[in-house]
């Protein structure tokens, strides 16, 4: 297969015998070096190369102007728009920077192209006039923003020309103003290598050199889009031969007719973006060197990576590996997000979570402090928009923290600072060799920053910096080592531009990607840009169309990969183009449509069941002397495995941690205060007064425990707050509703509060049961065993029936098997109990005192709510059953 | 059948289903692009559908129909367009190929999208005037949005007094009411929901306008009317029984002491007293004797004295009662809908924050932008796209607000001279019958409201009713005549019968074959497991007669539903796929991962632990006893743990590299992670995806998402499984299946739940207080003839609703078509008592089963060979080691030395531009203009280079005298390249300059005379060489003996 580059290279060499003297302009740097590489192969003895110059580099040079960075366009445009609107710039830095890169783009494209922009600002003025108009909202504000655009544009163009830089489109201006008197001086022969879409500057360069004999234009185009009717990949220089004076004398030559040659093109849907790259190293493994992989969403790169054969082959990776995902970096953006946001004295704490709870701090960072982190982190927890600086101080005040979260002056020393934090953490030595690579790029960015903003030009405005380092950390990449010249080549569509493969893979072949999505960021309405031929998504499509097109024309084994699986969300679309190849209708082209299947295997996993060693009877017996708890006994039944978990490996429930206290928190704080309001009542028989007296006492007690218990945990705000007055007034209602009974001549006498028991449920073997009961007390003639409940009390699970074998597998009944266990406790402690009444109170139904255990099958409206004497002897023998299972060692733990 | 006769303006097609509704629209656009003189028409015509699928489907018809046009391959749709356009075939096909490159090479502007997309697009089109970021992303799920908007009100408790004061109000009202749950959160997620959906935005927007003062009033309003109204019955009942004992009326004289019974509950305030009072107003209005047959005549008289009185009391008691339970339940949502304003404003403004744009708030901000905006042409053409042509799919669909826009986009361009003096023109298809979305917005309505019509847009719709069936075979056909003819008589609502009394009879296109059975189950407990029996047992009789499991699907109305089937099938290895239900979650394997990060994040929690080491039990394989397993490795780390079983992950990586890569490096580190299983890589796309897109940062917030997404996310769909379908009804709208399965088809038309309703207060109330939303239960629709049209709207739509999903169902069959009932809910209206009822007049076959057709049984279909091949990822996966092979070492450059490199390159980029004593000062000044040096690294320089320039040695050189070229690449046959840093010559002499900042080596003089060698070949001169060392402080040059050296 020859080349593009080889079929120029070998016209340039018949073309002139002193390379000296010509000059070769390609689209990119980095052709430029392929370039040389590729002559140094065809030349027999040594000689001094052409000029080669990346158009770029060569606009520059013509220009005397280097390009300006992206954070000196930003700053330069900020000073600048302050400037030119005095007291409307009302925008900050924040605001600004969501326009500001829209703006860029429209003055770069209006300069490139050589626009009149005061003509074209005036239109866009009339024309945002006109729909201020229609929309009747004057308020001038808006408007005046449009006026004033030209003049924006212009001291834009000034102060960066004063700095001897300029954007990429004042590049272009300036360029063409020199560009004749340049090209007389120089003894030069032009060729412009690999070009398609131009702007009007390069067109005007182009066009004279082609004019004046001084250059020659070589195009990459097949005859086939050429001779095809409206194929958008020659759009262009279809437009160029019909109108150029140079065409019109003379022929346009073609040198290719490859498309149209024997090809292999298969189109593949994956199911997944990932099984891309799972198929991109399945094909690659039995292509040669000769091959490249054009990846349409750089995203894939890492995954493609870790699954291709390295080992195998040569590789060149063309585009960095991105940084912004990792968690060195993640942390750098945190801080001057930090410090870029938080104007006092006073830290946001989103960025501050960021920074102190991000894992990668904890460990390599504050791994000493890491108690004093914990802390701060808990208090973020409650807080809500900031945290003062102060606060933070009498927290910890390490030097490294202090370092960190230390409010800044501005955006030198946040920067200075950002230096010797890095540096903390490489002397640390806790990096891999990956990370130290990443840690020097951070240096190196970090210190020019430094430098920058040293000189009085390069002003950041605090509130700007994290924008500006955001930006500028996104471009910053680790580099692959390869080798541009061998190897199998892995790049993005745009840096194939005339390089030839003989197999290419191309990735993400969804509308969308290929080509890209109409997204046209402008401030320029779609016809205004027609009108001025600035170039919109139509023409857009077409340079995607001629990239894509362009690296098919000379390749013999296509595949094009991508992603078929009908998602949620906005249209995927296999890309127009494959629809292209497929109505093409070219004999020799074999094409090919595949679909990777689904693999959706699920398998099966069963929870092991634990086998009963000598070990784990042991640890029973030991509980079993101690005493099984209502819970315990609860648990197993409910699932034996769960018991396993808790009591054999002693695992608490895990409740993840939130800033709300949890049921088991409220469960703590309502017991606690309920057992302190009754306990200077104990043994006596209620009275209004109490009631009074403790009336008064709820609140107080309820925050007192919350304090006591959680007070370090949680703030009493928000939710925890409502919990809390909730419960106040739940509380208050079951004590009212209590008084009112006692007021209706009802006696209440409180006999026993957390009353603890231990019985034993066997006495044989040492079994015993143990517990706590909430209340007991006396009302009117009916003793009562109560338990208080601070959650919703479903009435039906408190009825019971003497088939106990419902209580397995069922945690509905928890309450009910519990009061169960109360009433025989207190039976087997002697207490007659079959004249008792069991209930639970629940605060959630604090009008309704007590909710019965009652017996199922006893009639609906009767009151009766004693127990069935013969229950309890019943459950007794159930336990002991269970007890026996317990201990059984044919019966492991299982899952039920 | 040509459905074009001329090009209508506006033209209507009803499509039943099957009736080629794709078809025509398909033609209707290729006619419209034909008549054109232009061949670039489409981009004046725009399509609009509802889902991706049907976009796609669409796009792809028209492009085969042009692509088999320009072959000269004429169908059906061929010989029509011929008729209508006058065209000849070569005509035909000529044009065809020109338009379909044209497209093909146009394809931005060959517009058929989803009605979301475009109006996607309208958003971007004007993000200036709506306030918008250029960059906001969209969101499909509002769930996150809501949660943290909930989040942040609650959190405003005791920051903020006003907010704090209405939710600790609405907390002990949900006290006192004895709600089961407490919680705000979920109330006031709800109220984000109001704003968001369609069916409740016009009442949300208005209630937004009260301000909270206002409903505060309204709020001690309606608590005061609700006061007097309960102490109006108070003392109402109090007088009356006060009256009927004067009388000498007491309890003991009525049976169950009625009156009595009802007046004491009313001031004990027992429940359900509503009820008691209307049986009681029942009673009496019918005339039955309340009192006992023991009463003497002498009582019966008195009581019948009193019974005009009792009667207007007791309607006096009944109205109250209706007037207070209103109220109360208008006040149990009073809270959060005070609210709605305030959430509305937090929703906008978390959705400001993370610069995205929730979906559901589309039609809205385009109806703001409208309605300040009377020139609605403009909006296409900001969009670059001027319409004349507009053909909108499934209309039935489209809701209130999405027509209005559309309605007011369209008619704009309609009523505008094309640019060859067309008008614009309107096609829209729909089926009534087959609107399933009410509850997402759509109003199905509209479709039958616009057909009457005839001013609409000013234009008189044609109609035209699509009367074939190209999809099912004849019996189905038929079956779906029969039932759906016979269904109108069953009907109970106007509504539903509207929608069921036109077009119903369709022409069967396939003269023959098909078959339908209709199975009734017998009640039994557990009925599921018979239905899911049943289906098995219908799948093997379509497996007999020839087709493959992927030929089959089951419709079922709930997602639990497709669960539960899918549970049955994995036990019973039939292999099958569930759309969107096959939940990343269900997947050990993605379990196994996400239990890694939690225990990454949780390191000492031990009920994680436990749960992971009896992950690693099990795949491990262990044989020792498990409660040693877990025992023995309980108080170890994991990283240890790890390991001890030669597994290599490390959860230190966590800290260094980015989640994606670490849980990668998981799939390959645990060999029971298979990557190439699609749940798996499903996985690692969202992770990948979250982190590109920078919705995430660290484990932690990855964790929040999947918690939140943990019944949402599932893996994506693809058709080629060859497996059952599973789907839900909705999903599988617009789509056709050789043979369908619709179980649980005994389900009750009406639904039991309780429906919150909107109303406007002023109806009911004597004070305006707003839009009230309320409960409506069975209770409700017993207050009056308001609330009984009320419940009919209701019960009507639910009808339709339900019959509309059957005909859906029931009409996706190409060839078989199974229904399975059961003598469930026979006693209500129901599914199954409406199947039977039709059935009646059928005979059944001995196994009582109900048949259309006959079912043959066949080894195997004839089917057309796939053009597309079916493949699998073979290789065996394994982690490569990139990371050592490709990247840069960047370690060998130590610290120490980088300040010194980069003062080296510095000095050899600034010399690379000076070629003569002048250009020192300019070039120095430019680069301190950049900021690229100081001022005192720019006096250094000068300093230094200065000094160069006049070093006695080489001070000649720098002069005029010589040519210099700096830093020219000198090219060798297929060698590497050559970058002298400068060469200075003249006619005889050549000169090599070489800048070394380091310290002297050996090897700088080697490169030197390399450079010298080759300089002397290409110039044929005499040749010098020489290097200066720059150094801090000073400078030194030496000469380079090329001939000594070279010895």
């Amino acid at each position: 297969m020859k080349t593009f580059l080889n079929e120029c290279i070998a016209r340039i060499l018949k073309e002139n015998k002193d390379l000296s003297k010509i000059t070769v302009i390609l689209p990119t740097q980095r052709l430029c070096s392929i370039f040389v590489s590729l002559l140094s192969k065809e030349i027999n003895s040594p000689q001094f190369s052409p000029n080669i110059y990346s158009i770029r580099d060569f606009v520059s040079n013509l220009s005397d102007l280097s390009k300006a960075s992206k954070t000196e366009e930003y700053l330069n445009l900020y000073k600048v728009y302050k400037e030119v609107f005095k007291n409307n710039a009302t925008e900050d830095f924040e605001n600004f920077i969501k326009w500001a890169p829209t703006l860029i783009s429209d003055f770069n494209k209006i300069d490139s192209n050589m626009i009149d922009s005061k003509l074209i600002f005036k239109d866009l003025y009339e024309y945002q006039k006109m729909e201020n108009l229609f929309e009747n909202n004057s308020d001038g504000n808006d408007l005046g923003f449009w006026n004033l655009i030209d003049k924006l544009h212009q001291e834009f163009s000034k102060i960066l020309l004063a700095k001897r830089i300029g954007t990429s489109g004042i590049l272009y201006r300036e360029a063409v103003k020199k560009f004749k008197n340049y090209i007389k001086n120089k003894n030069q022969f032009y060729y412009m290598i690999g070009f398609n879409a131009l702007n009007n500057s390069e067109k005007l360069i182009f066009q004279t050199l082609l004019d004046t004999k001084q250059g020659s234009v070589l195009w990459d185009l097949d005859k086939y889009f050429f001779d095809k009717d409206s194929h958008s990949s020659a759009k262009f220089i279809k437009e160029y031969q019909r109108e150029w004076n140079y065409y019109k004398k003379t022929p346009f030559i073609f040198n290719a007719n490859n498309y149209t040659q024997n090809k292999r093109i298969i189109s593949i849907s994956t199911n997944t973006d990932y099984e891309q790259a799972l198929k991109v190293s399945e094909i690659t493994r039995n292509l040669s060197d000769n091959t490249v992989i054009v990846l349409g969403e750089e995203g894939i790169l890492f995954p493609l990576l870790s699954n291709l054969k390295i080992a195998d082959k040569k590789w060149n990776v063309t585009m960095g590996y991105k940084l912004t995902q990792l968690p060195i970096v993640r942390f750098f953006l945190a801080y001057f997000n930090l410090h870029s946001s938080s104007p006092n004295n006073n830290l946001k704490t989103i960025p501050l979570s960021q920074i102190i709870g991000s894992p990668f701090s904890k460990n390599l960072i504050f791994k000493n402090e890491i108690d004093k982190i914990e802390n701060l982190n808990r208090i973020l927890f409650s807080n809500f928009d900031e945290i003062s600086f102060e606060k933070i101080k009498s927290l910890c005040n390490t030097e490294i923290l202090l370092k960190v979260l230390h409010p800044k002056e501005d955006a030198f020393i946040c920067i200075e600072d950002s230096i010797s934090i890095l540096n903390f953490i490489r002397k640390n030595k806790n990096l891999d060799e990956f990370n130290i690579s990443v840690s020097e790029i951070l240096l190196d960015t970090f210190e020019e920053m430094k430098i920058k903003s040293e000189s009085n030009n390069f002003k950041i405005p605090k509130d700007a910096l994290y924008y500006i380092m955001n930006e500028l950390l996104k471009t910053k990449k680790l580099d692959f080592k390869g080798d541009k010249m061998n190897g199998i080549q892995i790049m993005g569509i745009l840096q194939t531009r005339a390089l030839d493969f003989e197999n290419v893979i191309v990735t993400h072949v969804n509308e969308g990607t290929f080509p890209q999505s109409k997204r046209d960021e402008s401030f320029l309405p779609f016809n205004l840009r027609k009108a001025y031929g600035i170039p919109t998504f139509l023409e857009k499509d077409s340079v995607n169309s001629y990239h894509f097109f362009r690296i098919l024309q000379r390749a013999k084994n296509i595949f094009l990969l991508n992603n078929g699986s009908a998602g949620v969300g906005f249209l995927r679309e296999k890309s127009r183009y494959i629809r292209q190849i497929s109505f093409s209708k070219i004999p020799s082209h074999n094409f090919q449509e595949v679909i990777i299947s689904q693999n959706i295997k699920k398998s099966v996993i069963k929870e092991p069941s634990i086998n009963k060693t000598s070990e784990i009877i042991k640890k029973l017996k030991y509980i079993s002397k101690n005493g099984f708890s209502a819970t315990s006994l609860r648990k197993y039944l409910s699932n034996p495995i769960d018991f396993y978990s808790r009591y054999i490996l002693e695992i608490p429930d895990y409740i993840p941690q939130t800033n709300t206290l949890n049921d088991m928190e409220r469960g703590i704080i309502i017991h606690k205060t309920l057992e302190e309001l009754y306990t200077p009542y104990l043994k006596k028989q209620m009275k209004i007064p109490y009631y009074d007296k403790i009336l008064k006492k709820i609140k107080f007690t309820l925050h007192y425990y919350f304090k006591k218990y959680y007070g370090n945990k949680y703030d009493l705000t928000g939710e925890n707050f409502l919990i809390i007055s909730a419960y106040e007034r739940a509380i208050r209602l079951f004590i009212n509703k209590e008084k009112k009974l006692v007021i209706d001549n009802n006696r209440i006498f409180i006999l026993d509060i957390e009353k603890d028991f231990k019985v034993n449920l066997n006495s044989k073997n040492e079994v015993f049961l143990k517990g706590k009961i909430d209340r007991l007390d006396k009302f009117n003639d009916v003793y009562r065993v109560i338990d208080y409940k601070t959650g919703y009390m479903n009435p039906d699970y408190l009825k019971y029936t003497s088939d106990f074998q419902r209580f397995k597998g069922d945690y509905k009944l928890h309450n009910q098997f519990q009061l169960l266990i109360y009433l025989l406790a207190l039976k087997i402690d002697g207490e007659k109990v079959e004249n008792f009444q069991a209930g639970v109170i629940s605060l959630h139904s604090p009008l309704t005192t007590i909710i019965p255990l009652k017996n199922k099958s006893a009639p609906k409206n009767k009151g009766d709510n004693s127990l069935d004497p013969y229950i309890l002897d019943e459950f007794h023998e159930f336990l002991k059953s269970v007890i026996l299972e317990i201990f059984d060692k044919k019966k492991s733990f299982v899952s039920l | 059948m040509s459905t074009v006769n001329n090009l209508n303006a506006f033209l209507i097609l009803n499509a039943s289903a099957g009736s080629g509704k794709t078809f025509s629209i398909v033609q209707n656009y290729l006619v419209h692009l034909f008549k054109d003189k232009s061949d670039e028409a489409f981009n004046k015509m725009l399509g609009i559908t509802f889902t991706n699928a049907a976009v796609l489907e669409m796009k792809s018809r028209i492009l085969e129909q042009l692509y088999k046009f320009s072959n000269n391959k004429f169908d059906n749709m061929a010989q029509n367009i011929i008729k209508e356009v006058d065209f000849d075939k070569d005509e035909l096909a000529k044009k065809s190929e020109v338009i379909l490159n044209k497209i093909l090479n146009n394809y931005g502007t060959f517009d058929i999208i989803t009605i979301d997309s475009l109006f996607h697009r309208i958003i971007r089109g004007f993000a200036k005037e709506l306030e918008l970021s250029y960059s906001f992303d969209v969101e499909i799920e509002p769930e996150i949005v809501l949660n943290e908007s909930a989040e942040y009100f609650i959190k405003k408790v005791g920051e903020d007094k006003q907010i704090s004061n209405l939710l600790e109000r609405f907390t002990y009202q949900k006290i006192n009411n004895e709600e089961n749950d407490w919680r705000l959160k979920e109330d006031l997620v709800d109220v984000g929901r109001l704003i968001l959906n369609e069916n409740d935005q016009l009442y949300a927007t208005q209630l937004r306008k009260i301000n909270l003062k206002k409903r505060d009033s309204h709020e001690k309003y309606l608590k005061h009317e609700l006061n007097l109204l309960k102490n109006k019955n108070k003392e109402i009942s109090t007088k009356l029984l006060e009256k009927l004992g004067l009388e000498g009326l007491n309890a003991d004289l009525f049976t169950y002491k009625y009156v009595y019974k009802e007046l004491k509950g009313l001031l004990n305030k027992d429940k359900e007293i509503f009820e008691k009072f209307l049986r009681l107003n029942d009673k009496l209005n019918e005339k039955k004797p309340l009192l006992k047959a023991s009463v003497t005549d002498d009582l019966v008289n008195k009581f019948n004295q009193i019974i005009p009185y009792l009667k207007s009391d007791l309607t006096k008691i009944t109205n109250n009662l209706i007037s207070i339970d209103i109220i109360e339940n208008i006040l149990r949502d009073w809270v959060p809908l005070t609210l709605l304003s305030n959430v509305s404003s937090v929703i906008d403004k978390i959705q400001s924050e993370k610069n995205k744009i929730l979906i559901s708030t589309f039609s809205n901000r385009i109806l703001k932008q409208l309605s300040i905006n009377p020139y609605h042409n403009i909006i296409f053409e900001k969009l670059g796209n001027k319409y004349h042509n507009f053909f909108i799919d499934e209309f039935q669909d489209t809701s209130e607000s999405q027509w209005i826009i559309l309605k007011s986009l369209i008619q704009d361009c309609l009523q505008n001279f094309g640019e060859n003096k067309n008008y614009g023109t309107l096609t829209l298809v729909g089926d009534s019958k087959q609107s399933i979305y009410r509850w997402r917005g759509a109003k199905p309505e509209q479709f039958i409201e616009i057909q009457k019509s005839k001013d609409l847009l000013f234009l008189k719709p044609k109609i035209e009713d699509l009367k074939t069936n190209y999809r099912s075979q004849k019996e189905i056909v038929e079956f779906n005549n029969f039932f759906y003819l016979k269904l109108i008589d069953q009907l109970e609502h106007e509504q539903t019968k509207k929608v069921y009394n036109k077009s119903l009879v369709q022409n069967a296109k396939n003269k023959q074959g098909g078959y339908v059975q209709i199975d009734f189950l017998n009640n039994n407990e557990d009925i599921d497991s018979v239905y899911l029996n049943k289906i098995i047992e219908k799948i093997k009789i379509s497996l007999k007669s020839g087709f493959d499991y992927k030929d089959i699907a089951i419709l079922v109305r709930y997602n639990r539903e497709a669960r539960e089937i899918s549970i049955k099938f994995q036990e019973e290895s039939i292999p099958h796929f569930v759309s969107d239900a096959l939940l990343f979650a269900d997947s050990n394997q993605v379990q196994f991962l996400i239990n890694l990060i939690e225990l990454f994040l949780n390191p000492n929690v031990l009920s994680l632990k436990i749960q992971h080491l009896k992950l690693l039990y099990h795949y491990l394989n262990k044989d020792e006893e498990v409660h040693y397993f877990l025992s023995k490795n309980l108080n170890k780390s994991f990283n240890q743990i790890f390991k001890e079983n030669n597994l290599n992950f490390n959860f230190d990586d966590f800290n260094k590299y980015s989640l994606f890569y670490c849980i990668e490096k998981a799939c390959f580190d645990f060999p029971w992670i298979d990557l190439k299983n699609t749940f798996v890589n499903s996985f690692l796309d969202k992770i990948l995806h979250l982190e590109n897109s920078e919705q995430i940062s660290n484990p932690l917030d990855f964790l929040k998402i999947w918690q939140a997404n943990i019944s949402k996310w599932s893996v994506a769909l693809n058709d080629e499984v060859n497996g059952v379908k599973i789907s839900t009804v909705h999903k599988a709208k617009g789509l056709e299946f050789p043979v369908v399965i619709v179980p649980f088809s005994d389900k009750q038309i009406y639904n039991r739940q309780a429906k919150k309703v909107w109303f406007n207060s002023s109806e009911f109330l004597e004070t305006d207080v707003g839009y009230a939303r309320i409960k409506f239960t069975k209770k409700t629709s017993q207050f009056g003839n308001y609330w009984k049209g009320i419940h009919q709207k209701i019960k009507a739509d639910e009808e339709t609703d339900a019959w509309n999903f059957f005909y859906v169902a029931t009409t996706r069959a190409v060839n078989q078509l199974f229904i399975i009932s059961s003598n469930k809910n026979q006693n209500s209206y129901s599914f199954s008592r409406v199947i039977k009822n039709i059935l009646q007049s059928k005979k059944s076959n001995e196994e009582g089963m109900f048949e259309w057709g006959k079912i043959k049984n066949k080894k195997s279909l004839k089917r057309s060979k796939a053009k597309i091949v079916t493949e699998e990822i073979t290789y065996d996966v394994e982690k490569s080691n990139f990371e050592e092979k490709l990247f840069y070492p960047n370690t060998s450059n130590k610290n120490s030395k980088k300040g010194s490199r980069r003062k080296g390159d510095l000095i050899h980029e600034l010399l690379s531009h000076i070629y003569s004593l002048e250009d020192i000062q300019i070039v120095l000044d430019k680069y301190y203009l950049k900021g690229k040096i100081d001022k005192v690294e720019k006096e250094y320089f000068i300093k230094i280079f200065k000094r160069i320039h006049l070093h006695p040695m080489i001070k000649k050189y720098f002069s005029k005298n010589y040519l210099s070229i700096n830093e020219k690449s000198i090219l060798l046959p297929d060698k590497k390249i050559l970058r002298p840093d400068r060469i200075s010559y003249d006619d005889k002499t050549c000169v090599v300059i070489d800048y070394k900042t380091g310290s002297k080596k050996e090897k700088d003089n080697l490169q030197v005379i390399e450079y010298m060698k080759y300089m002397g070949e290409i110039l044929n001169r005499e040749t010098l060489g020489f290097i200066i060392y720059i150094g801090d402080n000073n400078l030194s040059v030496k000469q380079i003996d090329f001939q000594t050296n070279k010895n």
